[in-house]
C-alpha cells in the first residue's frame, strides 16, 4: 500500500550534510499496525516528518516514496504533499501545541472537511460533531466550540485524532501519541487507533520509544538505531527472539511490571570506531573486530524477519 | 520511634488559584521504616509531587505534620532530606559547571578545604558514573543521563538520609533509564538511604521499592506492598493502573474493552464521597455520598475503598 | 564565539568601538582646536581645510564633533551605568522579598515613569547651574524603572526554577541564592536593556542640550551643536547635519548590538532547550 525506498534525511552542517536517517526502505499494508521504535535520535522522528513532508525547509531529502501504484520523489515534495491530509494522516506526540488556541477545537476538523472534501460549512460541522462522539469527545456539539484549554490532554489528543482521520485517510501516521497522557488514557487513545484501522482497513505507521506500546497494537515492528533500521520482524518474534544485540538491550532495559530487571546495562565501550562502523558497534557487548571496520546489510534470517548485523543472536 | 525515619500525618496543600483553593494533597498520613523505598504512584494531578514537597520543605503544608527521626520538620527544608527533580534541565543552574554544582551542598554548609571539596565532588561523580572530564562542562553540554546523575550527585554530597525521587527517568532513554536505576539501587544499598520514588510509571516503582502508594485527586487510596498491591489491587483505581499498565509483550495484549470514554481526573473538581467514582465501574450511591475509610486487607496493606 | 557570528552584533559593536575610539583619540585626530574661533571664516563649506566645514564663530566642526563624542557618549555610558545599577537593585529588591517592600518600590518606579524628566530638569537647573553631572544624574534616575521592572519580572520567574529550589534544599541562604543563582541568569536581558539604555541616554542629552538646559556652551556636544545650528539650517546644511549623523550613527549602533545580543541570547537559550528535549 505504502512504500518508502532508501529514504535519507539529511541536514546541512558546516559545509557537511549529517544524516540522520542513512537510507531506510519499508512497507505498510492496508490493515497493518507498524510500529517504529528507537532510541532519541535514533531518526524516527525524522522518519515521520519525511513521510508527512513536515521537516523543516534546510532539510535534505531523498528516496521514493509508491503509493497506490504511483512512484512520488521525496526531493519533489509538492507533487505529494496534497495526499497529506486527504491519504495520509497524522497525529502528533504534543496535542496542546497543535491545537491553535484562538480557535473552536471543532475548527481544524471541519476546516479540514471543507478544504478536503468541499463539504458544506453546514454538513462539515454536523459530520464533526458526529466524529466527536464516535471518538467518546462527549457531549460532542459542546465540545467542538470549547477551545484548547477547555480540554484535558486525553480528549486533546483526541480532536487530533479526529482532525487526522476527518478525511478517512488510507494512512495514519502516528508519532509518540501517547507519550504526553497518563496510562489510562493511553490505553483509550491505542484502542481508538485500532479500531480505526480496523474498521477502514487503514494502515498505521505507530512511532513510539515505548516498546509496552508497540507491543500492545503493532504487527510489524522496525527497531532504529542512529538513522538505520537494524531490525525488522513481527511484533512475536521480536519479543521473543530478537536477532540484533540494540533490540535485546532495548527489550532487557525495559523496567516490567512482573519483575524486577535490575542488572548492569552495559557503558559505552569507547572503542574507536572507523566511518564505516556497524552502528552500534560502540555499545555492543560482542562487538568484534569486524563491526568496527565493515558496515553490516539488512539480510533476511528468517522469512519476514531482517536484521543488520555481522552477528546476530541465534 | 526510632522505627520510623519518616511519619506524615493528615497532610494537606492546596494551591492557591485564582483565590480559589485546590487542593492538590488532601490529608495524607503513612510512615516509612529506615532504609526502605516507598513508591508513591498516581497520573497527573494527583497530587504525588505536591506531597513530595511538602516533605521535602520547599512547600509548607497548611495541615498536617510532618516528623522525620522522631523531630518535627513541617514546612522547613533539612539536608538529610533532599528532593531530585524530574526534569533536569531546570534543575541546574544554567551558569554552572559541573563541578561547582556538584560543590555546592559542602560550600553552602561551609564543609572542609576548597580542596577537601573538590575531592568529595570528584569522588561522587565517579560514584555516579560519570567521567571527570565532565567537570568543568555546563549543563546544556551534558545528554539526559548524565544530568540527572549530576543532579543525583549534588543532592547527594551532603549525605542525606532520605531521598525524594521526582520521575527520576520519565525524561530519560529506555536504556539510560534502566542504568540510572540500577545506579539508583546500588547507591541505596551502599549509602543506607531512604528513598520515596514518585513515578507515574508502576513498572519503575516495581523496580526499586517494596511498598506502594497509590494516589489519586489528593486522597492516598491504597498503600502495600508492592508484590501484594500489583498481585491483589483492592481499590479499584488501582486496578485500572494496572490494566491499562502496556506490557511489553504482544502475547499478552489487553486493550480495555469498556469504559474507554471515562474522562481522567480534573484536577479542578473534587467529587463528594469517594472521589473515583465518576470513573469506578463499581460505584453506586454510597460511593457517591461517603467517603471510604481504610481496610486493612493484609498485614500492612491499606485500601481506601467501599467496594474492596 | 558564537556571538561573533551573529552579523549585527558584530557590526553594531565595532561601530561602537570606532565612536569610543574616536572619542578616545579627540585630541590626536581634530584637525584644529575645538574651541578655537575664526570669524573670518565662518559658516565654511566642508574643504581640505575644513572636513565638516566651520560654524557660526568659524570653529571646524569635525573638531567639535569628535570633542563632543567624548561628553555624549560619557553622558550615555555613566547614565546608564547608574540606571542599571539603581534598577537592578530595586528590582532585585522587590522581587525577592515581594510584598510592602514590592508594591513601595515598583510604585515608586511608576511615578519615576510618568514623571516628565524635562520638568524635573527644569526644577534642578532653576536650583543649580546647568552642568554635565547634573543631566547625568537626571537621565540615570529617571531611567531605571524600565530596568527594575525586567529585574523584577526576571527574577520572578526564575526563584519559580527548580535550581533555587534545589540551592535551598542543600540550605542556600536567601544572599547566595540572588546572588550566585538569581542575579547571574537575569543578567543577560539587563544587558541587552542596558545596550538600548546608551542610546535612549544619548538623545534625551542631545535634547536637553538642544534645548540649552543640558551641557553649556562652548563646551560641544552634539545636542548643543544642533541647537546652535539651528538658525542656520537653511545656509549651512553640513552645520546640523554631521552632528545629527553622529547622534544617528551612536543611537544606530547600540540599537543593532543590543538586538543581536538580544538574539544570541535568545538562540543560546532555545538551543539549550532543545538539547533538553
Amino acid at each position: 500500500m505504502l512504500e518508502i525506498r532508501e529514504l535519507k534525511v539529511g541536514f546541512p552542517e558546516q559545509g557537511e550534510i549529517l544524516w540522520v536517517v542513512k537510507g531506510s526502505t519499508f512497507s505498510v499494508t492496508a490493515g497493518e499496525v507498524l510500529g517504529i521504535v528507537g532510541e532519541s535520535g535514533s531518526g524516527k522522528s525524522m522518519t515521520a516528518l519525511a513521510l508527512t513532508g513536515l521537516l523543516p525547509p534546510e532539510a535534505i531529502v531523498q528516496g521514493e516514496m509508491i503509493y497506490q501504484q504511483k512512484t512520488f520523489s521525496f526531493d519533489k515534495r509538492e507533487q505529494w504533499q496534497k495526499l497529506r491530509g486527504t491519504e495520509i494522516g497524522l497525529v502528533f506526540q504534543d496535542p496542546a501545541s497543535s491545537l491553535n488556541p484562538l480557535y473552536p477545537v471543532g475548527r481544524s476538523v471541519w476546516e479540514a472537511l471543507r478544504y478536503h472534501l468541499q463539504y458544506s460549512e453546514e454538513k462539515a460541522k454536523k459530520e464533526t460533531e458526529k466524529l466527536f462522539s464516535a471518538l467518546g469527545i462527549l457531549p460532542a456539539a459542546k465540545r467542538v466550540r470549547q477551545y484548547p484549554h477547555q480540554l484535558s490532554g486525553g480528549l486533546k489528543q483526541r480532536v487530533m485524532l479526529a482532525a487526522a482521520i476527518c478525511c478517512r485517510p488510507a494512512v495514519l501516521i502516528a508519532d509518540e501519541p501517547t507519550t504526553a497522557l497518563d496510562v489510562t488514557v493511553q490505553a483509550q487513545i491505542l484502542k481508538l487507533l485500532h479500531s480505526y484501522v480496523e474498521l477502514q482497513q487503514a494502515a498505521l505507521v505507530l512511532i513510539s520509544h515505548d516498546l509496552g506500546v508497540i507491543a500492545q497494537i503493532a504487527e510489524r515492528v522496525i527497531v532504529m538505531c542512529q538513522g538505520v533500521i537494524v531490525e525488522e520482524a513481527s511484533v512475536y518474534e521480536l519479543y521473543q527472539q530478537p536477532l540484533h544485540p540494540y533490540t535485546k538491550l532495548l527489550l532487557t532495559s525495559l523496567p516490567r511490571l512482573d519483575r524486577a530487571i535490575l542488572h548492569q546495562v552495559p557503558q559505552a565501550s569507547g572503542a574507536a570506531a572507523a566511518d564505516k562502523a556497524c552502528v552500534f558497534a560502540k555499545r555492543c557487548q560482542h562487538c568484534q573486530q569486524q563491526c568496527l571496520t565493515k558496515e553490516p546489510v539488512l539480510k533476511t534470517m528468517t522469512p519476514g524477519h531482517l536484521v543488520c548485523c555481522h552477528f546476530p543472536l541465534l | 520511634m526510632n522505627d520510623k525515619e519518616l511519619k506524615i500525618i493528615n497532610v494537606a496543600y492546596s494551591y492557591l488559584d485564582d483565590s480559589w483553593p485546590l487542593a492538590a494533597v488532601d490529608g495524607v498520613s503513612f510512615t516509612l521504616a529506615p532504609g526502605s523505598a516507598l513508591g508513591l504512584v498516581g497520573e497527573s494531578g494527583s497530587g504525588k509531587s505536591t506531597l513530595g514537597k511538602c516533605i521535602a520543605g520547599l512547600l509548607c503544608p497548611q495541615r498536617g505534620r510532618i516528623i522525620f527521626r522522631g523531630q518535627e520538620i513541617t514546612g522547613n527544608t533539612n539536608r538529610d532530606i533532599q528532593l531530585v527533580f524530574q526534569d533536569s534541565a531546570t534543575a541546574l543552574n544554567p551558569r554552572m559547571k559541573v563541578s561547582a554544582l556538584v560543590e555546592e551542598g559542602l560550600q553552602i554548609q561551609r564543609i572542609g578545604s576548597a580542596k577537601e571539596r573538590q575531592k568529595a565532588a570528584t569522588e561522587l561523580l565517579q560514584t555516579v558514573g560519570l567521567e571527570l572530564s565532565l567537570c568543568s562542562r555546563y549543563p546544556y553540554q551534558l545528554s539526559g543521563g548524565q544530568r540527572q546523575r549530576v543532579a543525583l550527585a549534588r543532592t547527594l554530597i551532603l549525605k542525606p538520609q532520605l531521598l525524594i525521587l521526582d520521575e527520576p527517568v520519565s525524561s530519560l532513554d529506555v536504556t539510560a533509564g534502566a542504568r540510572l536505576l540500577a545506579l539508583l539501587h546500588d547507591l541505596k544499598a551502599k549509602h543506607h538511604l531512604t528513598y520515596i520514588l514518585i513515578s507515574h510509571d508502576l513498572a519503575v516503582v516495581r523496580q526499586l521499592c517494596q511498598r506502594v502508594a497509590v494516589m489519586y485527586a489528593g486522597k492516598l487510596v491504597e498503600i502495600g506492598e508492592v508484590t501484594t498491591v500489583f498481585s491483589q489491587p483492592r481499590h479499584y483505581y488501582t486496578k485500572m493502573l494496572l490494566a491499562s499498565h502496556p506490557v511489553p509483550d504482544p502475547r499478552q495484549r489487553k486493550l480495555p474493552e469498556t469504559n474507554i470514554y471515562s474522562e481522567p481526573l480534573d484536577p479542578t473538581l473534587r467529587p463528594t464521597g469517594c472521589r473515583f467514582h465518576p470513573r469506578c465501574p463499581a460505584a453506586d450511591s454510597h460511593c457517591r455520598r461517603i467517603p471510604p475509610g481504610f481496610k486493612e486487607f493484609a498485614k500492612g496493606h491499606y485500601a481506601a475503598c467501599h467496594q474492596a | 564565539m558564537r556571538l561573533l557570528n551573529n552579523s549585527s552584533l558584530f557590526f553594531g559593536f565595532t561601530l561602537i568601538t570606532g565612536l569610543v575610539m574616536i572619542a578616545i583619540l579627540a585630541p590626536l585626530l581634530a584637525t584644529h582646536s575645538p574651541y578655537q574661533t575664526d570669524v573670518d571664516n565662518w559658516l565654511q563649506a566642508p574643504s581640505q581645510q575644513h572636513l565638516f566645514g566651520t560654524d557660526r564663530l568659524g570653529r571646524d566642526i569635525f573638531s567639535r564633533v569628535l570633542y563632543g563624542a567624548r561628553i555624549s557618549l560619557t553622558v550615555g555610558l555613566l547614565a546608564t551605568f547608574l540606571s542599571v545599577g539603581i534598577g537592578t537593585l530595586l528590582g532585585l529588591m522587590a522581587s525577592f522579598y515581594g510584598g510592602l517592600i514590592d508594591m513601595l518600590i515598583m510604585r515608586f518606579a511608576d511615578i519615576v515613569l510618568v514623571f516628565p524628566s524635562l520638568l524635573l530638569v527644569l526644577t534642578l537647573v532653576a536650583i543649580f547651574e546647568p552642568a554635565i553631572w547634573l543631566v547625568i544624574l537626571v537621565i540615570g534616575c529617571t531611567g531605571w524603572p524600565s530596568v527594575a521592572r525586567l529585574v523584577r519580572g526576571e527574577v520572578l520567574r526564575l526563584r519559580q526554577s527548580d535550581f533555587v529550589a534545589s540551592a535551598r534544599l542543600l540550605g542556600a541562604t536567601n544572599r547566595r541564592i540572588i546572588l550566585q543563582h538569581l542575579l547571574p541568569n537575569a543578567l543577560g536581558p539587563v544587558l541587552v536593556a542596558a545596550t538600548l539604555c546608551v542610546p535612549a541616554a544619548v538623545m534625551t542629552e542631545a535634547g536637553l542640550s538642544y534645548l540649552g538646559l543640558g551641557v553649556q556652551l562652548p563646551m560641544p556636544t552634539w545636542g548643543n551643536m544642533l541647537r546652535d545650528a539651528q538658525a542656520y539650517l537653511r545656509y549651512a546644511w553640513w552645520y546640523a547635519f554631521f552632528p545629527g549623523l553622529f547622534i544617528f550613527l551612536t543611537v544606530f549602533s547600540f540599537h543593532l548590538a543590543g538586538e543581536g545580543l538580544r538574539q544570541a541570547l535568545g538562540i543560546d537559550r532555545s538551543t539549550r532547550r532543545n538539547k533538553s528535549a
